[in-house]
């Protein structure tokens, strides 16, 4: 209940006097109570005194019993002073009284408190009696040359003090009252005198609160008050100062916000972004009215980015995780439009609930442009540097990239092949230093498998990357990708043949293999992947390579070598173990891997060899299970390898884990009439072969005439150069 | 030395008195007050003024400074019959004037010796002897009628 403080200081004024009033009222009072009956007491004492000495004078002997010579005078005198007197013998017995016509000769006062006083230290007070007839008594002792004569005493009835009392009171009381009248008044206007000029204050103070600096309280009294006002004038002058001082900052400020160039905004804990913020916002996002929320403020942004802002926003509200982690979890890096922009956030405050971020954007478009350029051209050298080296690789590698890449897009192929086919474009251009494909590819199989397929958006980018990168190859090998390279040793070969007259047959057998390709190359170009992807992952590996002197047919074999790489990267990841790992095991420090290709009467193998961990068939047991395949026979478990969307990687890397691979590599060898061999022992390593029939591996010379002739021709029509397969088989 | 013509005087004085009032003189007392006192005979309502505050003033200016006992005695006897009182009415009477103020305490004496005494120190003394009393110079008799 608010009370006001004029009533308050005039209750607590008033009080005071009351209590003060009341409490000298009191001892007033008492006092006068005390004096009244003193001063009676006093002329009552004069006046025994006096009829003491007159009886003492008088008397031939002590007063007795009957002796009643003094009634009389007694009487008179008692009449003309208007006081009983009395004369007691020293018995008690009284002998004069001059209340009676005679006294009564039995009646005694001995037992009377005063009579005692004054019989036992000569005078003696007493107020005896009830009601109307209680008096004050005052007695002394009559003594005549040492002798006890008797007692003279006075007394007045007690209604005459209180008589005198009540006058006395009743003027007190009016004294009182005109006094409690002067503080009522005293008290009402000392409380206005307080209570008006802290209204003035309370004005004053208010208009300063509502920004009405130049108001003033204007208290001239010279007390606490007037130094409160005083106060507070200046504390408003203060207040001017430190406003100019403050415009003149924020216009300094305005000028900074408008001059960086970076954009500069608060964003309050509902997400929305405040008035103050600099030019740039306004330039890149179209003045955004105040309270738009921050991931409006980005055009076509995509509804996974939209929603990582507000979970990210909603985390940092909620004040769960610590703040540099909620802060972490909020996109740092958005593409609108054609720009792309960096977001920093700097939390401004404690407080979750009132906790302001200030957010820093900056046009990171030809950052991430030049970055690209940069990656790109590096890709670019990368393959240069291939080339040199492994030419034809590199050109089955594009020649199968562009097969991938056109399913892809086309998305002629089913899901499943569709992701091994991104999966496998992955690996080899990863196996030949394209890291930006393989990096965009790596994204796009995310996307595939929360999207359960590719957008035409991330189509048109996979088609538009993987044609500026195939496009600056196909300049680099200058239009030679279709050429067929022949060494010195095989020319000198087969003009040896042709002189020394060799049958027909023999020289097109020795031609022929002129269009195939070794075998090596490919495993040595996997085996440089694997060494560059263990030292990436803190491993140290010997790898061994044996091509056996094999040369294939590369249009029909190049998508083997593509898929295989899945099976070496495994190898790498999850087979080999860090150095650590091996020391623990017993095993020398770096990881042994061979790759080898071995034809034989009946069967072409390729094989993969590791001395890594083996493989967890308990973790490939309990992921079948879980996926509700079969995990009870050994025959189970290496079907279960292979099985689409099987992995023991704990987590989904650019390397390996999604559980794609192996299944790429098994579509692949069977493709090619294969089967696969996996031996593996806990901790003793892996065993993986790629048996294919013998056939495989060798190849028809008319075959790869009608190839030719058909590759010819498709050249001049334009349509695709692989109606014809075959294989050839190197000649002893 | 007492002149003869006054020794005469006191003699015929004595007789006259005796003649005049022979009870109190039979009761053996006379009233005694000092020479130089003018009178020589009062009669017993101005011996009761004189006793209980009436007279406060001999006529020649001595205050009247009565003697008496405190206790019934035959002088006080005599005194207070010679007044027309008992002697406790004698006795309240002087209480009471005394008290009120209209006299003197009167001397309380023991013995005749103590009256003669009296009267011949104070000259507005009057207290009662008995009659065969040698009387000192400064005394007289005073006749009651």
């Amino acid at each position: 209940m608010r009370i006001h403080l004029g009533a308050r200081l005039f209750a607590s004024f008033f009080t005071v006097a009351l209590v003060g009033l009341g409490s000298a009222g009191y001892l007033v009072d008492r006092n006068v109570e005390r004096a009244a009956y003193a001063q009676s007491a006093a002329l009552l004492r004069t006046e025994v005194v006096m009829t003491g000495q007159m009886t003492a004078s008088a008397l031939f002997a002590p007063l007795a019993r009957g002796d009643a010579s003094l009634q009389g005078p007694v009487r008179e005198l008692g009449a003309a002073v208007h006081t009983q007197l009395s004369l007691v013998a020293p018995d008690g017995a009284l002998a004069a009284d001059s209340e009676v016509e005679a006294v009564d000769p039995l009646a005694s006062e001995a037992d009377a408190a005063e009579v005692k006083q004054a019989l036992a230290g000569g005078s003696g007070e007493a107020v005896r009696g009830v009601g109307a007839a209680r008096r004050l008594w005052v007695a002394e002792a009559i003594r005549r040359d040492g002798r006890l004569l008797g007692v003279s005493r006075a007394s007045i009835p007690t209604s005459t003090i209180e008589a005198q009392l009540r006058e006395v009171r009743r003027r007190l009381a009016f004294g009182a009252g005109v006094a409690l009248l002067i503080a009522m008044v005293s008290a009402l206007l000392i409380a206005i005198g307080i209570v008006r000029p802290v209204r003035r204050l309370a004005i004053a103070a208010r208009r300063l609160g509502q920004g009405e600096l130049g108001v003033r309280a204007n208290i001239s009294q010279d007390d606490e008050i007037g130094d409160l006002g005083r106060a507070i004038d200046e504390m408003a002058v203060g207040l001017q100062r430190m406003v100019s001082r403050l415009d003149e900052r924020n216009s300094d400020m305005r000028c900074v916000l408008d001059s960086v160039d970076q954009g500069l905004v608060t964003v309050d804990p509902k997400g929305a972004i405040s008035e103050e913020r600099s030019a740039r916002v306004d330039l890149w996002f179209g003045s955004p009215p105040s309270g738009t929320l921050l991931w409006d403020l980005f055009s076509d942004l995509t509804p996974d980015a939209r929603l990582s802002f507000e979970i990210g926003w909603a985390q940092l509200v909620d004040d769960i995780l610590p703040l540099e982690t909620a802060l972490d979890q909020l996109p740092t890096r958005i593409t609108a439009g054609a720009r792309t922009f960096q977001l920093r956030y700097i939390a401004i405050g404690d407080d979750p609930a009132t906790r302001d971020v200030l957010i820093t954007i900056t046009d990171v478009t030809q950052q991430v442009a030049a970055e690209r350029s940069e990656s790109f051209q590096r890709d670019l050298l990368r393959v240069i540097e291939r080339t040199q080296s492994d030419r034809e690789g590199v050109v089955a590698f594009l020649r199968e990239a562009d097969v991938l890449v056109t399913r892809a897009v086309t998305g002629e192929a089913s899901l499943p092949d569709a992701r091994r086919d991104l999966h496998t474009l992955k690996g080899n251009c990863g196996l030949h230093g394209l890291q930006t494909i393989a990096s965009l590819c790596h994204a796009l199989e995310t996307s595939f498998e929360e999207n359960r397929g590719l957008g035409d958006a991330e189509r048109e980018l996979l088609h538009g990357s993987w044609s500026e990168m195939r496009g600056a190859v196909q300049r680099v090998l200058g239009g030679r990708e279709d050429g067929i390279a022949v060494s010195r040793e095989q020319y000198r070969e087969v003009l040896g043949a042709a002189l020394a007259g060799s049958p027909p047959n023999v020289t097109a057998s020795m031609l022929a293999q002129w269009s195939l390709t070794a075998v090596e190359p490919s495993l040595a170009r996997l085996g440089a992947a694997a060494r560059v992807l263990a030292a990436k992952l803190g491993k140290e590996v010997d790898v061994s390579v044996d091509g056996g002197g094999i040369r294939l047919d590369s249009e029909r074999w190049e998508g083997f070598w593509s898929a295989f790489v899945h099976a070496v990267r495994n190898a790498v990841d999850h087979g080999l173990e860090v150095p650590e790992e091996r020391r623990e095991r017993g095993k020398g420090a770096t990881g042994i891997l061979r790759l080898r290709a071995v034809l034989a009467h009946d069967d072409f193998a390729v094989e993969l060899v590791d001395d890594g961990r083996g493989i967890a068939w308990a973790a490939i047991a309990e992921r079948l299970r879980a996926r509700g395949h079969a995990a009870e026979t050994t025959e189970d478990l290496v079907e279960g390898l292979f099985a689409d969307g099987v992995s023991t990687a704990a987590e989904v890397t650019e390397v390996s884990g999604r559980g794609v691979g192996m299944s790429a590599l098994r579509e692949a060898v069977r493709a090619r009439g294969g089967a696969i061999e996996v031996r593996s022992t806990l901790n003793g390593g892996t065993t993986l072969r790629c048996v294919f029939p013998a056939s495989c591996a060798t190849v028809d010379p008319s075959w790869v005439l009608e190839r030719e002739m058909a590759r010819s021709a498709s050249c001049r029509s334009g349509a695709p150069a692989r109606a014809v397969r075959g294989s050839l088989r190197r000649a002893a | 030395m007492l002149h003869p013509r006054a020794a005469l005087f006191v003699a015929v004085s004595l007789c006259l008195a005796a003649t005049a009032s022979p009870s109190h003189a039979d009761a053996g007392f006379v009233v005694v007050c000092h020479a130089t006192n003018p009178i020589t005979t009062l009669s017993s309502v101005d011996l009761k003024k004189a006793l209980t505050g009436g007279t406060k003033q001999w006529a020649n200016g001595a205050v009247v400074q009565l003697g008496v006992s405190s206790t019934e005695t035959p002088e006080l006897g005599f005194l207070a019959g010679a007044a027309g009182l008992t002697a406790p009415e004698l006795l309240t009477r002087v209480q009471q004037q005394v008290f009120k103020g209209e006299m003197r305490r009167p001397i309380i004496l023991r013995s005749s010796a103590e009256c003669l005494g009296l009267v011949r120190m104070n000259p507005g003394a009057i207290c009662a002897a008995p009659a065969g009393v040698g009387l000192p110079p400064e005394a007289k008799i005073v006749v009651i009628r």
